[in-house]
């Protein structure tokens, strides 16, 4: 029988088990570096960073973890952390002459387009994520956490640190722009 | 994009549909990666504690040596002492006592 997050959680804070925090990282990965493609705009390069930046903060921080609430909410809430602040130093490196976020995008993109073209089956799950990149962070996280990870507006809340009121304006909103993205690239299909 | 879109596109079916067909990421030696990097930073951790520690220890002895009153108290020590009967008596009865004590502990594992 596979044990609990939680022993798990009790085998690195009381034992510091590298091998207990090894399987709570096989459990997670999957869905927080999904998670951060969709956030990234599908560049995988920097949601696995920042995906591993996740966990070793998570394993730093761990004996905080009080369980009140799920364990995935909480690695969710140190990733949108983390996600933030990266976005933060890109712009500052942005309007002091670096590479902006969308040229490195686009050079990433450039790097790996033989992957890009040899994964045809994820193509809906790139042109979302990118779709998606033109949303700002909050809308994007809201969005993400409500309409894929399914998680109630409340946990959205805690996860981002907001006010609920805040998580429904951020979801609208963010629908509305989407919609308007979306149509958009049907309209630049056609033409 | 070469899905049907329009201006009334269903963004909550365009989800679902995501949900569905959501890749599973291989790990691929990521959770080792992770791992290697805790352990290497465990490691640094370990040497910057003792790094710390050393300096601040060399630190104190400086100071110490350098403003210790060395002189000032070996001053202060007595030149000759005169033993009589009764010090000799209360030094051996401390010694005795202080023996029973660490006999006592040891012996009730009180340590």
């Amino acid at each position: 029988m596979n044990p609990t997050d939680q022993a798990l959680i009790h085998a690195v804070v009381k034992e510091d088990s590298h091998r207990a925090f090894a399987e709570l990282v096989k459990r997670y990965q999957s869905p927080l570096r999904y998670s951060l493609r969709q956030l990234t705009g599908w560049n995988e390069a920097l949601a696995d960073d920042l995906a591993q930046e996740t966990f070793i903060k998570a394993h730093s921080a761990l004996s905080s973890f009080q369980g009140k609430a799920k364990f995935s909410s909480w690695l969710y809430r140190i990733a949108y952390n983390l996600m933030l602040s990266h976005f933060r130093v890109a712009r500052n490196r942005e309007l002091t002459g670096g590479l902006t976020g969308r040229e490195e995008q686009s050079l990433w993109l450039d790097n790996h387009h033989e992957e890009v073209v040899s994964h045809e089956s994820l193509q809906l799950h790139r042109d979302l994520a990118q779709a998606m990149n033109h949303l700002s962070e909050k809308q994007r996280m809201a969005l993400h956490l409500s309409l894929h990870r399914e998680c109630t507006h409340q946990e959205i809340s805690d996860i981002m640190s907001i006010p609920l009121g805040t998580v429904k304006t951020l979801i609208t909103r963010g629908k509305a722009c989407l919609r308007e993205r979306l149509a958009d690239w049907k309209s630049g299909d056609e033409s | 994009m070469n899905r049907e879109t329009n201006t009334d596109i269903n963004i909550d079916s365009l989800f679902a549909e995501l949900r569905n067909t959501e890749p599973c990421m291989q790990d691929q030696g990521f959770s080792t990666r992770i791992i290697a990097e805790l352990e290497q930073k465990a490691e640094l951790s370990f040497f910057k504690d003792a790094l710390i520690t050393m300096l601040f220890t060399l630190l104190g002895c400086l100071l110490t040596y350098a403003f210790f009153p060395v002189a000032e108290l070996m001053a202060l020590l007595p030149s000759s002492i005169h033993i009589n009967p009764m010090s000799l008596l209360t030094l051996g009865g401390s010694v005795a006592l202080a023996c029973c004590a660490a006999y006592w502990t040891l012996d009730t594992d009180r340590i």
